[in-house]
Formats: C-alpha cells, sequence, structure tokens
C-alpha cells in the first residue's frame, strides 16, 4: 500500500518540527539570557506543542504502538 | 422532542468522534479524555496556584501591589499568573465538553447518576473558585465584581442582608474582607477533591490522566497564552470609586454580564434556576427500555450455588457494583465448595452491562434476560448451519 | 500455524461460517442483520447482538471453533468510546489471552478476532468481517 512511503512522509515533516524545536530551545536560552522572559517562556510553550505534534506523527509512521 | 434532539446531538457527536478519529490515532481522540483533561487543568491550576499564593497578601492595602510584584518583578512571574488565568479558561472548558459529552452519549442517567449529580456540584463549586479569584486582585474589576455580588445577595429575599454580610465579613468592605476572599478562593479548590473523590467512587480506575500528547500540547498552549497574552490588573481599587467597564473574562464572569442588562438578583436566579435544571437532567426523560432502543437485560445476577470467591468479575466490573462479602455457606459446585468469599451485585450500580459475565469463568453470573445457555444455542446454531436459512 | 485441511461440506463451498458478536452501542444495527441474525450479503456470517463487547465469555468463542465456526470475532465500540467505559479494553485483553491459550492447543489463533467501530462506520465494518472471513477460510472445521 501507499501507507510506507506516507510513514516516510510523517517521519520528514517530524523531523522538520524537531528543527524548530531545536530553534525554540535557542530562543529559550536567548530569552533567558537577555531577559526576555515572555519570549523564552513564549518558546518553551511552541516546544511543547512541536513535541505533542512529532508524537502524534510517529504514531502515524507506526514508529511507537498503541499504549 | 428533546429525546429526538438528544439522538441526533448523540449521532452528531460520534460522526465528529470519526473525523478526529481519522486524523488522529483512535486513542488520541480528546473528546474520549475529557474527564482526564480537565483533571490536568485542575492539577496545573492547584500548582501555579501555590506558586502565586507565596506572594499573595490578602489585605486591602497590600493585595494589588503583592500581585504587580508577582507580574513585574519576581522572575516567570507573569507567566504563572497568566497560566493560572488560562488554565482555569481551558479548565471550564473542558468541564463542559466532559458534560455535553455525557449527556449526549447517553452516559447520565440511571446508574449512572450520581456521576451527574456530582459533576453538577463540581461545575458550580468550580464556577465560584474562578469567579472568588477575580476578587483577590483587588483592582477596579474586582470592586465592581464585589458590589454587584453585595447587590445579588441583598436582593435574596429573607436572607439576602445575612447572606452579604457573611460574604464581605461585615455590613462593608473590611480589613477582613480580603482574607475571607482568599478562603473563598482556596476553599472551594480544596472541595474540589471531596467532590471528585464522590465523582469517582463508583468508577473502577477513572481515567483521571490524558494521553501524553495532550499533556504536551496543553501545557505548551497555556505557555504560549500566558506568554503571548500576559494577565494584568486593572486599575487599584479605589474606596468609594465606581468603576464602569473593564476587560471581561467571558467563561467565568458572564452572569455579570448580564447584570448589565438586568438587576444582578435576576442574574443571581438564572444562575440558580439554570444549576437546578442541570441537577433534574438525569431524570426528565421517563422512557421505557424499547423508547430507548436499548434491551434491558436486567441487572447481573450471581448464581449463588456456583461462585467460586475468584474476584474476577470484582476486578473487571467499571462501575464498583460488585462486591466481595465473605461467604455466608459453601457453594454447591465443586470448585465452589471451599469458597472464602462471595460475590454480591449491588443493584443502584450495575448499568447492565455484562461485562462481569465475560470475565466469570465459572458460570456465576448471569444477566436475567440473555442466558448463558441461550446464547450457547444460538452459537452452536449459527456455527453448524449449512445452507444459509433465509436471503 | 499449521492447521488440519478442512473437509467439511460447508467450507468446500468456499463460504467459512463465522460467529460474531456485536455491541449494541457500536456499528449501527438498523438493517444490518437477515431475519436469522446473519449478516447482510453475508449468510455465512451470524451475529449475535450483545449488550457491550466485554458481556461476551471467551469461552464462547471457542465453543464457536469447536462447533464448527471457522473463525469467531468480536465488535465493539472505538476504543476510549467504550459506553461502559472499559467494555473493549477488557475484551481485547481477553482475546488476546485466547490466542496464546489457542496456540498452546494448536489451533490457529488467528481464528478469532477483535473488532472496534463506532455508529457511522458500517461501510468499515463490513469490510473487516469480510477480510477476516478470507482469512479464515480454509482453516474452519472441527479440531
Ligand atoms: C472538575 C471537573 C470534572 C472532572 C475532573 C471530571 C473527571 C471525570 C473523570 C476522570 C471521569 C471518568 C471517565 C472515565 O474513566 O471513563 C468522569 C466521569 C463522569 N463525569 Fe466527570 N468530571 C468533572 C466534571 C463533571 C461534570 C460537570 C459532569 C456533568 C454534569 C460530569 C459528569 C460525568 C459523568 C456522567 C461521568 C460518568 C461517565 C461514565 O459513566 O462513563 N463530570 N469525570
Ligand atoms: S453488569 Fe456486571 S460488570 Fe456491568 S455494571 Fe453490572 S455488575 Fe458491573
Ligand atoms: S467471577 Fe464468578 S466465580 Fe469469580 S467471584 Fe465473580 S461470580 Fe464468583
Amino acid at each position: 500500500m501507499r501507507e510506507g512511503d506516507r510513514g516516510g512522509w510523517y517521519l520528514a515533516l517530524a523531523g522538520f518540527l524537531a528543527a524548530l524545536a531545536l530553534v525554540c530551545v535557542g530562543l529559550m536560552v536567548y530569552g533567558e539570557w537577555f531577559d526576555r522572559h515572555l519570549v523564552a517562556s513564549g518558546a518553551m510553550g511552541v516546544l511543547l506543542v512541536l513535541y505533542a505534534a512529532i508524537v502524534v506523527l510517529f504514531r502515524k509512521a507506526h514508529l511507537t504502538a498503541e499504549d | 422532542m428533546y429525546r429526538r434532539s438528544l439522538l441526533s446531538l448523540q449521532s452528531a457527536t460520534l460522526r465528529l468522534d470519526t473525523w478526529i478519529n481519522r486524523v488522529l490515532p483512535q486513542d488520541f481522540n480528546p473528546l474520549y479524555y475529557t474527564g482526564g483533561l480537565a483533571n490536568l487543568f485542575l492539577t496545573l491550576l492547584v500548582v501555579s496556584g501555590i506558586l502565586i499564593f507565596l506572594y499573595y497578601e490578602p489585605s486591602l492595602e497590600g493585595a494589588y501591589a503583592s500581585v504587580e510584584f508577582l507580574t513585574r518583578d519576581v522572575p516567570y512571574g507573569v507567566v504563572f499568573r497568566g497560566i493560572h488565568r488560562y488554565a482555569a479558561d481551558a479548565y471550564l472548558v473542558a468541564i463542559l465538553l466532559h458534560l455535553f459529552r455525557n449527556w449526549f452519549t447517553d452516559r447520565y442517567r440511571e446508574a449512572r447518576d450520581s456521576q451527574w449529580l456530582s459533576g453538577m456540584f463540581l461545575l458550580v463549586v468550580s464556577g465560584f473558585a474562578g469567579f472568588t479569584g477575580y476578587l483577590l486582585v483587588w483592582d477596579e474589576r474586582s470592586q465592581l465584581l464585589a458590589s454587584l455580588t453585595v447587590q445579588a445577595l441583598r436582593s435574596v429575599p429573607l436572607v439576602g442582608d445575612w447572606l452579604a454580610r457573611v460574604f464581605l465579613g461585615g455590613p462593608g468592605v473590611n480589613d477582613t474582607t480580603l482574607p475571607r476572599f482568599l478562603f473563598l478562593h482556596v476553599g472551594p479548590a480544596m472541595t474540589l477533591y471531596v467532590l471528585l473523590w464522590w465523582h469517582y467512587v463508583r468508577l473502577r480506575h477513572p481515567k483521571i490522566w490524558p494521553p501524553s500528547v495532550w499533556v504536551l500540547f496543553s501545557l505548551g498552549l497555556l505557555f504560549i497564552l500566558a506568554s503571548a497574552l500576559p494577565a494584568t490588573s486593572g486599575r487599584p481599587a479605589q474606596p468609594g470609586a465606581s468603576p464602569e467597564g473593564f476587560a471581561v473574562d467571558w467563561f467565568f464572569l458572564w452572569p455579570y454580564v448580564l447584570a448589565r442588562w438586568m438587576a444582578p438578583g435576576w442574574a443571581l436566579a438564572l444562575v440558580v434556576a439554570l444549576v437546578a435544571s442541570g441537577m433534574v437532567v438525569p431524570y426528565t426523560l421517563r422512557e421505557t427500555p424499547e423508547q430507548r432502543g436499548v434491551r434491558a437485560l436486567g441487572q447481573a445476577v450471581v448464581v449463588e450455588e456456583n461462585c467460586t470467591g475468584c474476584e474476577l468479575c470484582y476486578y473487571d466490573c467499571p462501575y464498583n457494583a460488585i462486591y466481595m462479602v465473605p461467604s455466608p455457606y459453601p457453594g454447591k459446585s465443586r470448585a465452589a465448595a471451599n469458597r472464602k468469599l462471595l460475590a454480591v451485585v449491588v443493584d443502584s450500580r450495575c448499568v447492565e452491562c455484562g461485562i462481569c459475565i465475560g470475565a466469570c469463568p465459572f458460570e456465576a453470573l448471569e444477566l436475567p434476560r440473555m442466558l448463558d445457555k441461550d446464547v450457547q444455542q444460538r452459537i452452536q446454531r449459527g456455527a453448524r448451519a449449512t445452507a444459509p436459512v433465509s436471503s | 500455524m499449521a492447521t488440519v485441511p478442512d473437509r467439511t461440506p460447508q467450507a468446500q463451498e468456499g463460504a467459512p461460517r463465522v460467529v460474531g458478536f456485536l455491541c449494541d452501542w457500536a456499528v449501527r444495527s438498523e438493517g444490518l442483520l437477515n431475519a436469522d441474525d446473519t449478516l447482510v450479503g453475508m449468510p455465512h456470517v451470524t451475529v449475535i447482538r450483545v449488550p457491550c463487547s466485554g458481556f461476551v465469555k471467551p469461552g464462547w468463542l471457542e465453543l464457536a471453533l469447536r462447533s464448527g465456526a471457522a473463525g469467531a470475532f468480536v465488535c465493539g465500540c472505538p476504543m476510549g468510546d467504550c459506553l461502559n467505559r472499559e467494555g473493549n479494553w477488557i475484551m481485547e485483553d481477553r482475546i488476546d489471552q485466547l490466542r496464546k491459550r489457542l496456540s498452546r492447543q494448536k489451533v490457529d489463533p488467528e481464528r478469532v478476532a477483535f473488532f472496534a467501530f463506532g455508529l457511522h462506520e458500517r461501510e468499515a465494518f463490513l469490510r473487516a468481517v469480510a477480510e477476516f472471513v478470507d482469512r479464515v477460510r480454509g482453516s474452519g472445521g472441527k479440531r
């Protein structure tokens, strides 16, 4: 089925989101360093949401099983 | 009319599920965990609330300044304040989703009415705690809310003046008022946990936590909201001033929006009427099982001769409707002769699901109108039929 | 898992007998069954409606296989949406255990199955049953 190549697509997207999450980590460090606390906490929020999306994508790519 | 709209709402709710399940894996569907989501936000409220409590000063002079200090000078204080505020809104949204889902999917009546009633109490107490939270800041908004509340309470017949006095801790705002408000905020929040015990007492391992995806997502969303729209106070409260407009939190303060168009007393009466009608929801539709479209198979019955006291049914019953009691006399079957325990079904809790029947390996449980032997006959007929009987 | 090829007449017709249990709250049942409780369009599949998928005793599935059915299945609501909160999870577990027991007894564990479909998923349900029938074709018969 096409399931296979779609799995690859999900993983590529997850990789992209993980890269974005890395940018968020950078922003968190920046915000903490230069006392832009709202930038840091906002980046943390985005990071958590990205992680949630990655969990879903892993599941859809059958990398993780139920439970 | 009501019955038919409930049926189409049920159909629509399940249609929505089908769509969600097409996008998300089935066990990630957030609508299957509305109770767990409410509990998640409640936990976040308690944690962020304790952090705020460490800085809060319940006095007329100090309250506003202490909240400002937290917001401006404590590192990430504004974030915690924001999380507390937006978690409260998310909590209310989750409770309402939970309420409507349980209503529309027929999980609110008969043996489940106890969960519904405790749920309504949870809703009322949560709403009250949400409202008293806005009093604590003691800005212009708090002042206006307090004076509208006093007006509403005063208009209650007979006990009105007394209620208003109890609310303020005296005939007017005084030095004991803010400590009292603090208690009226934290006290109900703690009461929620007592009520949750009632809510869960008939549920075997309730799903009190959503899947990790939703924990991550909800926490992330709160951080984003708290950073993008920092929680703020209005101008500090002035004795004798009468503020007019303020930014309103629709989730908790809607009765006060109503109070613009009607006397505060009527807004209060409306809230009371809404809550009262919520409480009777499980008892309004008096339907026969046929009208409900379900086959009432009767509550589970223990066949005492056969019960061995193995407790398997007790572990599987999702509604805690089976109790194991010391066996008053030995069973008849060989396996049951030396039993120590006997299973007993608590009728008022049993929802007639039959899960205990599937659990019992000793033919010691039956649903009265779908007996084991009849099912066995039908199985054998189905398995043996050599040619289709009809069609 | 090797099984003895079946020589009974109904299996040779290519339409293996299957017994299924369907929860009242899962797939909408209006127009789903013939008068004799067989599935529309699949007269070799008998469906017994139950109040909850968790009502089904694993022993009943074994009884179906022993009585000549090629396969037996249970269909409950989507996971997470059991009206009785846990019926479908419990049933899925019981079927897992039953499968282990069956393979110890040298019976093909693929002959029992669990499905989860909601009110509006009749098509998917029928497709799953048809696939199941295909899978158990030829593995029917006595053990
Ligand atoms: C503080 C807010 C609340 C929390 C944290 C909460 C939490 C929960 C949880 C965790 C469950 C178990 C779900 C499961 O395992 O299947 C549950 C069940 C239930 N809740 Fe709530 N709930 C809240 C408020 C309400 C409200 C406002 C109502 C409606 C008035 C309500 C009605 C019900 C009903 C009827 C059930 C039983 C569902 C069933 O039998 O399957 N709850 N609640
Ligand atoms: S039928 Fe059995 S499992 Fe279901 S609620 Fe009643 S006692 Fe519990
Ligand atoms: S599962 Fe059956 S035998 Fe075991 S305690 Fe329950 S009723 Fe008795």
